[in-house]
């Protein structure tokens, strides 16, 4: 079996993951881990799927291209991945928010990338109208290098926070273990 | 009846720090008090309110968990002034959200278990033991009062469901 992504973008409508997957289906294609989102009514996925060696990986990109032009999706793709090589999880939560204006990712991201960080989860959501203005909220879970001390990118992250006039906090990630 | 307008995040009066309830104070208490209470009860889901987010910067909080369907215990309707957390345990991973940032919540990691002394809304000396859904409201509503957002305690991200456990 070899593992490849595959990828769908657009308007969002119902049918388009039952569409997906069965273009998928008939090739003999299992899917193993997915992750959906919608924001604003823009659709966009992502699963890992595993696919048998006997299958066409071009058929099944041309089928998966059908459903999205049936659909009107903006794209699809359908790409081999290297054999998994999980990314380092996360160790903490950086949480940063204050009144809304352009470059608060940005600057954020660039001082994680900096020191060498992975961020592995992102969230931002802009708040409905206060009588002050839009809140801005970005929550990010973030893989720390080993040499990368906590107490330092927090300092980075203060000196951004206070340019960029926002709160930030580093949280150590919570493990909820059942 | 006294509903008042709740502040939204960015107002900058969440960021500050409310003053202690000095004595002889009992009048602006009693005002407060009871619009956080006609305030809290107005809004369904709301179990706490804290004066800050009134624009009333002074120390004093409401909690009512009565009903609530992960509310294990209650202590019924708390009016709080001047609390101050004294001894605290355990700790739990849950999810808050707040009058003041709408639309929004996350996993923020509470004590399960507080004892809160304070003063009541009569000026009595209060010691209250709260635990886990209400000991979280308490902490929530405490942390108001030092311009902490729940966002400051963010400890996971809430569509944290499966992670793969890294071996070695």
């Amino acid at each position: 079996m070899r593992t490849f992504a595959v990828s769908a973008i657009g308007a969002d409508r119902p049918g388009i993951v039952a569409a997906v997957t069965g273009a998928l289906l008939p090739h003999g294609i299992n899917i193993e881990d997915s992750r959906m989102a919608i924001l604003r009514g823009h659709f966009a996925m992502m699963l890992v799927v595993a696919v048998p060696e006997d299958a066409d990986p071009q058929a099944v990109r041309s089928d998966l291209a059908q459903v999205g032009s049936s659909l009107g999706l903006d794209a699809t793709a359908f790409n081999e991945v290297g054999s998994a090589a999980t990314a380092k999880p996360a160790s903490h939560v950086v949480t940063v928010y204050g009144a809304d204006h352009p470059g608060i990712v940005h600057a954020v991201c660039v001082a994680l990338a900096e020191r060498g960080c992975n961020i592995t989860d992102l969230l931002t959501r802009l708040l409905g109208e206060g009588e002050t203005g839009f809140a801005y909220v970005v929550i990010l879970e973030v893989a720390l290098p080993d040499s990368l001390a906590p107490e330092t990118l927090r300092e980075d992250l203060q000196a951004v926070a206070r340019e960029q006039e926002v709160e930030v906090a580093v949280q150590p990630l919570e493990r909820v273990a059942l | 009846m006294s509903v008042r307008h709740v502040l939204q995040y960015p107002h900058p009066s969440l960021k500050r720090i409310a003053r202690p309830v000095a004595a002889g104070e009992g009048a602006l208490v009693e005002r407060v008090a009871r619009d956080l209470i006609d305030t809290m009860h107005s809004s369904p889901g709301c179990v706490g309110l804290a004066a800050t987010q009134l624009d009333e910067l002074v120390r004093v909080v409401v909690v009512d968990v009565r009903g609530h369907r992960r509310a294990t215990t209650s202590n019924g309707e708390l009016v709080l002034v001047n609390p101050r957390v004294v001894r605290f345990s355990g700790a739990e991973l849950g999810r808050e959200g707040c009058l003041s940032l709408p639309d929004l919540t996350a996993k923020v990691t509470r004590a399960t278990e507080v004892v809160v002394e304070a003063a009541g809304r009569f000026g009595e000396p209060l010691i209250v033991e709260s635990t886990g859904f209400e000991a979280r409201c308490v902490q929530h509503e405490i942390d108001h009062l030092d311009g902490i957002l729940f966002l400051d305690r963010v400890a996971s991200l809430t569509n944290d469901v499966f992670r793969r456990v890294r071996s070695g």
